[in-house]
């Protein structure tokens, strides 16, 4: 089965006042039709970067990606402005952390989400208009042609990642990409938000690339996760294999650092994220290891793949490792 | 048995502190000076400012006459070598002379900027700080102050102060600091509501202490901006008033009022007019510039 | 000491400037002994930041009372509400706006001394400084730092640094890891947990995560649209919650094992909680409750204690 959606070497650094940031420094892994993949990592392992480099929606000019972004085989880093835009939000939709600055305060719900029907597709008004209440109806929300006519700032957080949820999904695309959607969501809301996204997935047959730092999300949720720490991907499983049996330090102090309810101290993980703006020789990881070998100082480790399917990037997965 | 390659041998990490490492980051000042050295136009303007405020002080030194030696037989020549700007229509020494009305503006214009500075600041962090009626009331009065016509008040000082010097300060910064006081009122309403603000309210300070000393501090950047921007407006301002005749009395030049002799003069003897003037406009572009590099600068959201 | 270190009475707070006005608090009554962790837990609008503000006096209530130490918050004089600080002390969720922005770190951590005119000479303050950094495991060099050249762990310590200036009794902790990383939460949670014992403090603990509550809290308290609706010592509402709200809460946590992951939602959390400010009769879960009955739109119910210790608002009990 040929992948929806392949990552190879992809790297995006940002040039600031104070130096060059160094927010991805070589990812690959490949998306399939219909499937759930996530991606989760802390402050300034690049996750975010990552996730705006696929469509190249940065807001700033100073910022650097190579690498190659293959969708079904085209490499959309080396589209023009007028291609990439006929694959976003048709081809490819995305939704965001934070829904307020996403949509347009002063326009109504309705007129956001009918522009992109009247424009794009050439529909007339009342066909636009069915159609979206036809999509607001399809995310959940209730009293569609009431909330059509309100505007963003009345809406709760709830509706409102809703409603970029019917934005994105409003031309049936392939691939959704939502980068932490629901971190500024209630438990509650969350809770619905996520079986709402899963939902729609097996519904439209879309492959869903869900970006978050909450590992504990992704279970039931996903079929395969990804890890990334500090710019890499430093493990990439099957969900369940990851749970139950994690390579990687850094996956295994983040499943262990999570109280158990037994009320001793948390197994906390020492030191703190490292900063992208040293470019790093040797493991990222390693001013947080418990167990590090001498090769860890030199040279970062490469992905190895013990099972199928089950990589991680830590030199005791090396055979040389092994007595 | 194979010997395990030592490359994979454990390694002990020796307790390295993380310590500070100030090198890593610019501060919010450097940062803003680094962009502003790489603003070649502003860097221009700054230089071109500060050679005007060095020849405002030096100048009139340079030359044997004073502003009001009169040489009537040596009146309205060309810019020549005894003369280096030409003199005017008593035969005064029009390089001395625009010099010393050089330093009359500039120090006029930065002091009463200075003062819109402080009055508008504090009157609009009070009226934001404390919010409410008392804001609804200050920004009110402030408005109407704002709508009067600035002609007939400035008229109206003049006759009830007489003119002079310390007249026109007080004429331009009457209504110079409103702007000033919206921009800070408008700070201060939103430091207020974050968290360190209520963090120093929780700890027991007194009002004043957070208004000056946490509020305040914060909204410098905008403060320097402004001033940079306020100067060249003061400046024309008692440019405008002085070429009125509503400014310094002869024999006491200002570039103003040497723009209002040298006005009637035009015809036949254009440097009179062009050379005060050109300092004038010269002034207030570099001002502007700098001003405007300034804000870009002290953005944290502009990068290089 | 014979009466509880904090006791909120009946406190209300109604927001009067929109019409019609916002209840955030509502008649909201509970006790905090020393030595007490108590978790406040509920989702956002429920009131929980506004009720640890409105006890830090940032707040004016409408309605009720707040003792501390015996000594009542509401009209006290200026001079002993600024005693009061000395005691009780707040760390704020957001670690990069709770400093400010232009002051190093030294500065920071010395204005707690220059209010309250402790100290007099600098050479004092500066022992005590380095004292509350090594406190929360800072190194002396970062006394020069700015805010934001630290990480989010690092401010937040700052932050704990400044509630401890003052060697306080009560610290009201507003959600100070959710701002935090993953991985550094749990040295936040150890920190404060160490600092706890070592220093003899009392937290008010508020938090949506419900596991870390769980792991760090002694009671726990559950709010809802600003009124409480359970309180118990934290086993006891873990294992035998009795308000439906809770039971909902409790049923979202999320399942690590993947085997048993849940997608299914429990019925209580349809829908959404319904806005502040909306007039409300009767229980405030009344809209969202899948065992509400008539009684329960129509009147409030009243908060009984059930079990020693543990109280529900419901009219199930």
């Amino acid at each position: 089965m040929t992948a929806l959606l392949e990552v190879k070497n992809l790297r995006v650094s940002f040039k600031t006042n104070s130096g060059n940031i160094y927010a991805v420094r070589g990812v690959d892994f490949s998306l399939y039709p219909n499937e759930t993949l996530a991606i989760v990592g802390e402050s300034g392992s690049g996750k975010s970067a990552l996730a705006l480099s696929l469509l190249r929606l940065f807001s700033t000019t100073s910022v650097k990606v190579e690498g190659e972004v293959l969708y079904r085989q085209q490499n959309l880093l080396t589209f023009s402005e007028k291609e990439l835009g006929n694959i976003r939000g048709q081809e490819i939709g995305m939704i965001f952390q934070d829904p307020m600055s996403f949509l347009n305060p002063t326009m109504s719900i309705g007129k956001q989400i009918m522009e992109g029907f009247y424009y794009r597709k050439k529909m007339t008004r009342l066909a636009a208009k069915e159609k979206t209440l036809e999509l607001l109806h399809k995310v959940g929300i209730p009293r569609a042609s009431y909330v059509f006519m309100q505007y963003p700032h009345e809406l709760s957080g709830g509706m409102k990642q809703r409603v970029m949820l019917a934005i994105a999904l409003a031309f049936s695309p392939k691939l959704l990409i939502a980068d932490e959607p629901t971190t500024a969501l209630d438990a509650t809301i969350q809770a619905q938000v996520l079986s709402l996204l899963k939902q729609l997935q097996q519904e439209n047959g879309m492959s869903l690339l869900f970006i978050t730092h909450d590992l504990s999300l992704v279970a039931g949720f996903c079929q395969r996760v990804v890890v990334m720490y500090a710019g890499k991907i430093v493990e990439s499983a099957p969900v369940e294999e990851l749970f139950l049996y994690p390579q990687h330090p850094y996956t295994k102090r983040l499943l262990d650092a999570r109280p158990k309810g037994d009320g001793k101290l948390l197994h906390e993980i020492p030191g703190m994220p490292p900063n992208p703006r040293q470019p790093l020789e040797g493991c990222a990881f390693l001013p947080r290891c418990h167990n590090p070998l001498q090769i860890c100082l030199e040279k970062s480790p490469p992905l190895f793949s013990s099972e199928e399917k089950h990589h991680s990037a830590c030199w005791h997965q090396d055979p040389r490792s092994f007595v | 048995m194979p010997e395990k390659d030592p490359l994979f041998l454990p390694y002990q990490i020796k307790e390295k502190e993380i310590h500070y490492d100030a090198s890593l980051y610019l501060s919010y000042w450097r940062s803003g000076w680094k962009k502003l050295r790489a603003n070649r136009l502003a860097m221009a303007a700054l230089f071109c400012l500060i050679g005007l405020m060095l020849m405002a002080i030096v100048g009139p030194m340079l030359t044997p006459y004073t502003y009001y030696d009169t040489h009537l037989q040596l009146k309205n020549m060309k810019p020549c070598k005894m003369f280096w700007l030409g003199s005017d229509e008593l035969g005064r020494d029009l390089f001395t002379r625009m010099w010393w009305g050089a330093r009359i503006s500039l120090s006029v214009g930065m002091v009463a900027a200075v003062l819109d500075i402080i009055v508008g600041v504090l009157y609009g962090a009070i009226s934001g700080f404390i919010g409410g009626r008392v804001d609804e009331l200050l920004m009110r009065f402030a408005d109407i102050l704002h709508s009067l016509p600035y002609l007939l008040l400035v008229i109206l000082l003049m006759v009830i102060l007489g003119p002079g010097i310390f007249t026109m300060i007080v004429c331009i910064t009457i209504t110079g600091w409103i702007n000033m006081a919206r921009l800070i009122r408008g700070q201060i309403l939103q430091l207020k509501t974050t968290d360190f603000a209520l963090a120093i309210k929780a700890l027991g300070a007194s009002r004043w202490r957070i208004l000056l000393k946490h509020l305040i501090p914060n909204t410098l950047g905008s403060i320097v901006t402004m001033l940079t921007l306020t100067i060249p407006t003061a400046i024309f301002a008692e440019a405008f008033l002085s070429f009125l005749g509503l400014g310094v009395q002869a024999p006491i030049a200002s570039l103003g009022t040497m723009a209002h002799d040298g006005l009637s003069a035009l015809r036949y003897y254009p440097w009179r007019l062009f050379f005060p003037a050109g300092c004038i406009c010269i002034t207030m572009l570099c001002f502007n510039i700098l001003g405007d590099a300034l804000r870009d600068a002290l953005d944290p959201r502009i990068h290089l | 000491m014979n009466w509880p270190l904090l006791e909120v009475k009946n406190l209300s707070l109604h927001f009067m400037d929109k019409s019609p006005f916002i209840k955030v608090l509502r008649d909201l009554s509970f006790s905090l002994e020393e030595k007490d962790i108590l978790g406040l837990v509920g989702e956002s609008g429920c009131g929980k930041s506004t009720l640890a503000k409105t006890i830090m006096q940032l707040y004016i209530p409408t309605q009720g009372d707040i003792v501390f130490e015996g000594k009542s918050l509401i009209g006290a004089s200026s001079d002993t509400l600024k005693e009061v600080r000395k005691k009780l002390q707040m760390v704020f969720q957001d670690p990069l706006s709770s400093l400010n922005p232009r002051m190093t770190i030294k500065e920071i951590l010395r204005e707690p001394f220059v209010i309250h005119k402790i100290y007099g000479n600098k050479l004092q303050e500066t022992e005590r400084i380095v004292e509350l950094l090594e406190l929360v495991g800072l190194q002396e060099s970062y006394m020069q730092a700015f805010p934001h050249e630290l990480s989010g762990g690092q401010r937040q310590r700052v932050g704990i640094a400044r509630a401890l200036a003052l060697r306080p009794k009560l610290i009201l902790c507003d959600e100070p890891i959710a701002a935090l990383d993953v991985s550094i939460q749990a040295q936040m949670v150890n920190l404060l947990r160490h600092l706890y014992e070592k220093l003899q403090l009392t937290y008010l603990f508020i938090s949506h995560d419900l596991m870390m509550v769980r792991h760090l809290c002694t009671q726990v308290a559950v709010m809802y649209l600003g009124t409480l609706v359970e309180k118990a010592p934290v086993e006891e509402l873990y294992l035998h919650p009795k308000h439906p709200y809770t039971e909902a809460l409790l049923s979202l946590i999320p399942q690590v094992e993947p085997l048993k992951g849940k997608t299914k939602i429990h019925e209580a959390v349809q829908g959404e909680s319904p806005h502040p400010s909306q007039a409300l009769q009767g229980c405030v879960f009344a809209s969202r409750c899948p065992k509400a009955t008539s009684l329960c739109r129509e009147k409030i119910p009243a908060l009984r204690e059930i079990s020693p210790k543990h109280y529900v608002r419901c009219h199930l009990y």
